[in-house]
């Protein structure tokens, strides 16, 4: 059996579940050299005793036995291409590092250097999303992707699956942060983004094999997405729900929040619209307030459209608009009408709610030369 | 002595003739029929007793025996209770020998010698009429119906006496007066109109492309949004319903007894919306008898599914048969029967099941896995054969108060008519009718697409997650859409409208 020393060690202190980073750094200054663990510690039962305590170093002497059982363990994550990320390893990114308790292990599969991305953000949002959420979701995640900014989420159903796909339809990188050990799918609706993910993108999981899901694993996986991200996007979130967590828990992070603005009527922009008022997160009201956060801007693409179009996207720059109302401000049929509006889906210009329509602000508009 | 007497039997939509034999024999008094079920020799034997007694007649003190041919005809009692009468009168000499020849007799006795109504008489006599039986009696509920089939005579009575004076000369009936049938399409018949839809300039266009070629459509949206009253409307914008329509359509009705018996015959299409209580035999057919279902009962017609997903996932299953074929076959016992069941389909549904998800001012309070359920039971075959999914949304009353009134339905009627025109020339001699009925052979011949349309599907195939399979279901709605707009090739704009109607495809995330 062929493994790397460190990759059994961590793997073995990872049973340990050391949750303190303080723990962990005492733990690796104790020995020379971390991918020699099992020669060493034999030698270095007193001091382990000293600085852990007996019981610690009691289940750590009783773990060195099961070596073998280890380097087993170990192939099983090499024959499914899972590589291990361990704190010491250059890859482990350093934002994640500077959370409370960061993941002394990660299981990562797919594009590794997605790891080392110059720019992250992570999107969090409801599984029952809106189409409010959905618009919203699709322009911001779209001028993120021109912007090169990693998208990172938690492959949930809803806002997390949105943010996930629509990133990789458009060819931009996305990180999946998984509640749950790599061998496993939570929730099976996302099977085929699991894959997807493996393949254009990549998976991180702080859990062995085949842990499955429970509350804390969620919790966990929250933590991490917060770690990643240089700070969060948040298209919708109601008072009690899961994204209130994860909210609470970036701003004592210290982590920046975009919270994107609702309607007053909507209980899913309940808590979105409190943050910005209590100043807890920055108005997401365009892509471009984020991307200046950012210290980056978007070079808007110019979008040539015929006279009925472009008479749609004055009416839109007032805001979303109803069918009816496009008809009869334009002047154009109902037919007229739906044939622009096609050709103006295709091309990225505008995003329905029914049939209310919406303008994408990532875009420049003009009329077509003839 | 011996005498026989014609009948008419039915079996489906066919009338199929029955010979019925009388024997009168010396011996202890008794009624025998042969070729017939128990339960319905009873019956009958007790109400053409009493009949002829209540009219007046003797009833022979001797051995009756009756026999039915051929036998085997599946035969249902109570249309032979004039025939098996005059049958026994003849052969007790109570009538001259031999009157009732060259007579068809239909209808069934109560016990004082009344006729009452028949079911399935249009069916009756235009089988009748084909194989050149030429003289009817029938009872006079039935007139009506019978007016409306030219080329034979047809004497109506109201009880068994007036029957044998006619047939006897004392007092003949006058012969029936065919009338003649108007099936004009007036907006009056309904009491809506599509002017009095306020805005949902979408919906409207959407059912005007559907009932030009012939497409089905599922309307999503809230409760309130309007969908019923679309879905009423949709009568008012069909063709004039043509003589040999009506007929299809009455022949059936009369058969499953829903016939409007002063009319006669249907006038206008039928709109039918089965409670999503309905069993699959009260759909499909075959309920009792073989009965036809509420799908035949909308032939050449809407049927109207309210609330789609509240309706059994066998039930919506059992709809695969009539959608693609236009016809149901139902087997029975004794027989197979086929009704035909050419429809349009209208759905209606809320988008979860509070109603209210996607609404801008009213909360839903449905979990993502309810939501997800609630439209996951009506995917499959059903989903297959809609053309037209559309959203149809809650605009608040305030809103649409001041919505400019939309065009009469008798303007937009004409321009169905002339599409209607179109698909009967294009599909001359062939079995399709309508666009929305063409086989992949028909959308090869008269869907081709240019370059750029072909370009437009695929990106909207990858940017609105439209499945290939709804490709087909595009290009049959483009072709009606080039239709309206008189034009031969389907062009780029004809295929991007139709994309606009597949919304269900693209509305619902994972
Ligand atoms: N666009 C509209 N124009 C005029 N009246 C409308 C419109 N939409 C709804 N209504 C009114 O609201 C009532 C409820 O509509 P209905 O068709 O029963 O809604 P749904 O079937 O979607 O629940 C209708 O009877 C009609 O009077
Ligand atoms: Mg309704
Ligand atoms: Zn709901």
């Amino acid at each position: 059996m062929k493994y790397e020393n460190a990759d059994l060690t961590y793997l073995l202190i990872s049973y340990l579940k050391i949750t303190d980073v303080k723990r962990l750094t005492k733990l690796r200054q104790l020995h020379d050299e971390i991918g020699d663990f099992f020669n060493e510690l034999p030698s270095l039962k007193a001091e382990y005793e000293r600085e852990f305590g007996e019981e610690f170093t009691q289940k750590t002497f009783e773990l060195i036995e099961n070596k073998p059982f280890f380097e087993k363990e170990l192939n099983r994550y090499y024959n499914e291409g899972i590589v291990l990320v361990d704190y010491d390893d250059s890859r482990y990114p350093e934002r994640l590092k500077q959370i409370h308790n960061p993941p002394v292990l990660l299981y990562a599969k797919g594009d590794l250097s997605l790891l080392e991305s110059e720019n992250t953000i992570g999107v969090v949002g409801p599984r029952k999303i809106t189409d409010y959420g959905i618009n919203s979701t699709k322009i911001f995640v779209e001028a993120f992707v021109k912007a090169d900014i990693t998208v990172v989420s938690g492959i949930a159903i809803g806002t997390d699956g949105l943010a996930h796909r629509e990133t990789l339809r458009l060819g931009g990188k996305t990180i999946a942060v998984l509640p749950c050990g790599q061998n496993l799918v939570y929730p099976s609706q996302n099977a085929d983004l699991y894959r997807a993910i493996a393949e254009k993108g990549l998976r991180i999981s702080e859990y062995p094999l085949d842990l499955g899901v429970a509350k804390y694993t969620f919790a966990g996986r929250n933590r991490i997405i917060n770690g990643l991200s240089d700070a969060l996007f948040v298209p919708e979130a109601a008072k009690g729900s899961g994204t209130a967590i994860t909210m609470s828990h970036a701003v004592s992070e210290g982590n920046t929040i975009y919270a994107v603005p609702g309607s007053v009527f909507s209980k899913e922009s309940e808590l979105t619209n409190e943050y910005i008022n209590s100043g807890k997160a920055r108005m997401a009201s365009d892509p471009d307030v984020v991307l200046k956060g950012y210290g980056l801007g978007l070079k808007k693409e110019i979008v040539e459209l015929t006279d009925a179009e472009m008479q749609v996207v004055r009416i839109l720059k007032g805001g979303e608009t109803h069918f009816d109302d496009l008809a009869e401000k334009s002047g154009l049929s109902a037919s007229e009408l739906l044939v622009a509006i096609s050709a103006m889906e295709c091309q990225g210009v505008i995003n329905s709610n029914g049939n209310y329509y919406i303008l994408n602000k990532n875009k420049k508009y003009k009329g077509k030369t003839k | 002595m011996l005498t026989k007497t014609k009948a008419y039997a039915l079996k489906g939509l066919e009338g199929q003739a029955v010979e019925i034999e009388v024997d009168l024999t010396p011996g202890v008094p008794a009624m025998e029929m042969v070729g017939l079920p128990d339960a319905v020799v009873k019956e009958s034997k007790d109400r053409v007793r009493s009949a002829i007694i209540n009219s007046g007649f003797d009833y022979p003190i001797k051995r009756i025996t009756i026999n039915f041919a051929p036998a085997e005809t599946k035969k249902e009692g109570a249309i032979f209770d004039l025939p098996v009468a005059i049958g026994i009168l003849s052969a007790y000499d109570q009538i001259p020998t031999n009157c009732q020849d060259g007579y068809v007799l239909l209808g069934e006795l109560s016990l004082d010698g009344s006729l009452r109504k028949i079911n399935g008489l249009m069916a009756i006599l235009i089988s009748g009429l084909q194989n050149g039986y030429k003289k009817y009696i029938v009872p006079k509920e039935n007139q009506a119906e019978a007016s409306f089939v030219d080329g034979i005579e047809v004497y109506p009575a109201s009880n068994l006496s007036e029957v044998v004076n006619h047939l006897s000369n004392v007092s003949p009936i006058p012969r029936l007066e065919t009338k003649k049938f108007n099936g004009k399409n007036e907006t009056s018949k309904y009491g809506v109109d599509f002017a009095d839809v306020k805005g949902q300039l979408k919906a409207k266009r959407a059912l005007e492309i559907a009932v030009a070629g012939g497409h089905n459509v599922l309307m999503v949206g809230p409760p309130g949004a309007g969908k019923t009253m679309l879905a009423k409307c949709v009568l008012t914008i069909m063709p004039d319903l043509s003589f040999e329509e009506a007929v299809e359509v009455t022949k059936i009705h009369s058969v499953a007894g829903v016939l409007d018996a002063s009319q006669g015959i249907v006038t206008s299409r039928p709109f039918r919306s089965p409670h999503h209580s309905i069993t699959v035999p009260a759909l499909i057919g075959g309920d009792r008898r073989a009965k036809p279902g509420e799908v035949s009962l909308a032939h050449n017609g809407v049927l109207f599914l309210d609330e789609v997903p509240e309706y059994g996932r066998t039930v919506l299953d059992s709809l695969r048969q009539p959608l693609e074929d236009g016809v149901v076959t139902i087997s029975r016992v004794l027989q197979t029967v086929e009704y035909p069941a050419c429809f349009t389909l209208i759905g209606s549904m809320n988008p979860c099941p509070c109603g209210n998800y996607g609404s801008k001012n009213k909360e839903c309070t449905c979990s993502p896995s309810q939501i997800r359920n609630y439209i996951g039971r009506i995917s499959g075959p059903f989903l297959d054969r809609i053309d037209i999914q559309i959203e149809v949304d809650g605009i608040s009353f305030g809103e649409f108060k001041d919505k400019a009134s939309g065009e009469p339905s008798e303007k937009i009627r004409e321009r169905v008519v002339k599409v209607r025109e179109i698909e009967r020339e294009r599909f001359k001699g062939s079995k399709t009718r309508t666009n929305s009925e063409m086989t992949n052979e028909d959308i090869k011949k008269y869907c081709e697409v240019d370059r750029e349309s072909q370009n437009l599907l695929e990106l909207s195939f990858a940017k609105l997650g439209l499945s290939a399979r709804a490709g087909f279901r595009i290009l049959r709605v483009a072709r009606t859409i080039a239709d309206l707009e008189g034009s031969d090739s389907i062009k780029v704009e004809h295929i991007a409208e139709a994309i606009q109607y597949r919304s269900l495809d693209k509305k619902y995330w994972k």
